[in-house]
């Protein structure tokens, strides 16, 4: 529970630095893989928007209540 | 509360101020039964406590589980009085929730936990797992509260969220959805194909299998094997669409090859005609009109090619070949009375297959016999 968080923030990074190194690239098929991973990206950020301290009171708990990490992925 | 993007600074005071009221409200006001309106007979003595007592925590009381029927819950501010014990007790729970904000992370060092990337080969190798290494904050927690530290107040709270699952069978279901529809064999079949198959299916799953249909076979009066088979009439129905789709499609592509192909074939003839290479065939229709009806030149003419040097492709037509007819005449002896009849046939066998040059060879098919 306590990990949901910093899966999303591990993901975002992953998929930004994918997307980062195939920014550049004129390959077809990693035309499409940076056009997939722009997408889900779109997608899991949508997701993670709706996690606010109205409706994900748990997850934000469940996160500072993690003692190794608290308040520190949310600055 | 919503959270203004552009200011980075809200985020963790939102954060903080959203688990101070989930504390405040679950472990304060429904769990011990402790009003946290009532907070006011809280002794100003303590600083802390009088700047938590100026948070109102009754605001949000519903907007985490407005919807819950459990009894705990559904109790009135009021059932409960406030000792000064329990209001105490709630306010150390504060103090130490606020005391455990402000202080920094937990470093895995500081409380003799096993890290296994320190190399340490004198530790048990059951608990170095792997070099994932994820700290055990559940163990914390426990220590804490055996300790009797400044969060041993704070302790109970994190076991009601790690008790948590933050997945469900349903979430873990949709994973496997598409293996569910199409098996390793149908490897033909096309993402359309998958995408229609399982809007379907959703859709009929929840409307009592409608897509089953009213099949005689099918006995509404079990209500045990009516629903599976009603799927299995449902999965055939399916598998049929999927196949007559499928078809079609195949059907469509091989008709936009072929029309393909024609275009393409024209358009290499027309390639041709302007005088690029082509693989064709290309078919010279000679003229007659090259010929020459002179003996002489004729002869001349026939150590050359039949086709002018300088010959345009535009001249070029794709035109069947047309065979030169050259007809083959007997000479005749100038003077027959003088001559023997053993010679005779040796004349003509001589000149047998001279060809008559001075034929009419732009009619090769008119006949001079007559």
């Amino acid at each position: 529970m306590h990990d949901v968080i910093t899966l999303y923030n591990d993901m975002f990074d992953h998929m930004d630095g994918v997307m980062h190194a195939l920014a550049k690239k004129k390959t077809e098929w990693k035309e499409d893989l940076f056009f997939a991973v722009k997408l889900a990206r779109h997608k899991l950020s949508k997701y993670y928007t709706n996690v606010t301290p109205t409706t994900g009171v748990l997850h934000m708990s469940a996160h500072i209540v993690d003692s190794f990490s608290k308040l520190r992925s949310f600055r | 509360m919503d959270i203004n993007p552009e200011d980075e600074i809200s985020y963790t005071t939102q954060y903080q101020e959203t688990f101070l009221k989930y504390v405040g409200n679950e472990y304060c006001a429904k769990h011990r039964h402790v009003t946290v309106n009532k907070l006011e007979t809280v002794p100003s003595s303590n600083p802390v406590l009088s700047a938590t007592v100026s948070g109102s925590y009754q605001s949000s009381f519903d907007a985490y589980d407005s919807s819950s029927d459990d009894e705990q819950y559904s109790l009135p501010n009021n059932v409960a009085a406030t000792t000064p014990r329990q209001s105490d007790r709630a306010a150390r729970l504060l103090t130490a929730a606020r005391l455990y904000l402000n202080s920094p992370p937990e470093a895995p060092k500081t409380w003799g936990q096993i890290d296994p990337n320190l190399n340490d080969y004198h530790s048990d190798p059951m608990e170095i797992t792997s070099t994932l290494w994820i700290p055990d904050i559940t163990d914390w927690w426990r220590q804490q509260e055996e300790t009797r530290s400044q969060y041993a107040d704070l302790s109970n709270v994190a076991p009601d969220i790690f008790s948590i699952i933050p997945h469900g069978a349903g979430v873990e279901a949709s994973f496997s959805l598409g293996r569910d529809v199409i098996g390793w064999r149908q490897s033909e079949s096309t993402c359309e194909t998958l995408r229609e198959k399982v809007v379907i299916r959703q859709f009929a799953q929840p409307n009592n299998r409608i897509l089953a249909g009213t099949e005689p076979e099918l006995d509404t009066a079990n209500t045990e094997n009516d629903s599976e088979m009603k799927k299995d009439a449902e999965g055939r129905k399916l598998h049929r669409m999927a196949k007559v789709h499928d078809f079609l499609e195949m059907w469509q592509d091989s008709q936009n090859l072929r029309a393909t192909q024609k275009e393409s074939c024209a358009q290499n003839k027309q390639m041709t005609a302007v005088g690029f290479f082509s693989d064709m065939e290309e078919i010279v229709k000679a003229s007659w009109s090259l010929f020459q009806h002179d003996g002489s030149a004729a002869f001349k003419l026939s150590e050359r090619s039949p086709m002018p040097p300088a010959l345009s492709a535009k001249d070029l037509p794709g035109g069947r070949t047309q065979s030169l007819n050259v007809r083959r005449i007997r000479r005749i002896n100038r003077h027959p009375v003088t001559s023997n009849k053993d010679s005779a046939p040796e004349s003509i066998s001589d000149t047998d297959d001279c060809p008559n040059w001075n034929g009419d060879l732009d009619n090769p098919n008119a006949s001079e016999d007559d």
